[in-house]
């Protein structure tokens, strides 16, 4: 079944970065959204199904770890995995996010291979 | 985790987590090398600039800065080998990109600080680009001014911090300024 994913990063660039990676793992993938905050994710979600999220934290509007508790609150998508990729490192925001029910967390800078393999263990 | 003043950390700690989130940044995100070019303390005076400069700001226990500039042509490089699309101008996605490398390299090293200082919220960038210009930046204390060699290329890092009692948060709001030269 193909994956449809959602990426939701303030900077574009980092979503390209994601897309590329995506695109390079051997994931069947479907179609893959986009969305420059949490506010723009939960519209993208409430006209689309996915099966993945990857989410920064820091973003304008609603950041990644609002965006994290309305996922999990939301009926349709609650059991989606939410994959954290941030500059935020310290535990207490790690551990705030596992809380919250993320899926995984990924510090930036990052690898391609360092997504890949949070990837295979998540989807 | 502690709350100890932002001045209880050292200049020489400073620089060398400004040099590991770097070289971590450049090695992981972009395939390139990177070495450090040395660093020097100054005062804030106005510093004349052309290129790209891309500028974040923190605040919690401890307030301040980091400014990224370099060159057209490295900004140019830097988002070529983060993007693996090939840029000889400066577009939106370059400034984007150099905007992703000041919250990449000053991210980490915010997020290395708050282990010993306490929690910090980190702001969105802003890139300034085109033309000659001058930035001022007020606070008491010192910057710290770090070069990163990549290439032929330079990239300068500016870094301040201080604690939050010393410098309010309006205060910081308006030190920051830049203009036309």
């Amino acid at each position: 079944m193909a994956l449809d994913v959602l990426i939701v990063d303030d900077s574009a660039a980092i979503r390209k970065i994601l897309q590329r990676v995506l695109k390079n793992t051997d994931l069947s993938l479907g179609t893959i959204h986009e969305a420059s905050d949490g506010k723009e994710a939960m519209a993208t979600l409430a006209g689309n199904d996915v099966q993945l999220i990857l989410s920064d934290i820091n973003m304008p509007n609603m950041d990644g770890l609002e965006l994290l508790a309305a996922v999990r609150q939301d009926s349709k998508h609650s059991k989606v995995p939410v994959v954290m990729i941030s500059t935020e490192g310290g535990q207490e925001k790690v551990m705030k996010a596992l809380e919250l029910g993320a899926s995984g967390y990924i510090r930036k800078p990052f690898t391609p291979d360092q997504i890949k393999e949070k990837l295979v263990g998540i989807v | 985790m502690s709350n100890q003043p932002a001045n209880a950390v050292s200049t020489e700690k400073l620089v060398a987590l400004l040099i590991g989130a770097t070289e971590s940044t450049f090695t992981m995100m972009l395939d390139l090398p990177v070495v450090p070019g040395g660093y020097h303390l100054e005062p804030a005076i106005p510093v004349n600039f052309s290129g790209i400069v891309s500028i974040i700001s923190f605040e919690g226990s401890s307030i301040g800065y980091g400014r990224i500039a370099s060159s057209e042509k490295l900004a140019c490089q830097i988002a070529s080998a983060m993007l693996m699309t090939p840029f000889d101008s400066v577009t939106d996605e370059v400034l984007d990109a150099m905007g992703e490398m000041a919250n990449l390299i000053i991210g980490n090293v915010k997020s290395s600080l708050e282990d010993e200082i306490g929690p910090l919220l980190l702001g969105i960038p802003t890139v300034i680009s085109g033309g000659k210009y001058r930035t001022w930046s007020g606070g008491a204390s010192d910057w710290i001014v770090l070069k990163m060699l990549c290439g032929d290329e330079e990239l300068e890092i500016r870094f301040f911090i201080a604690p939050a009692t010393k410098v309010s948060s309006s205060r910081l709001e308006g030190a920051l300024k830049t203009e036309l030269v």
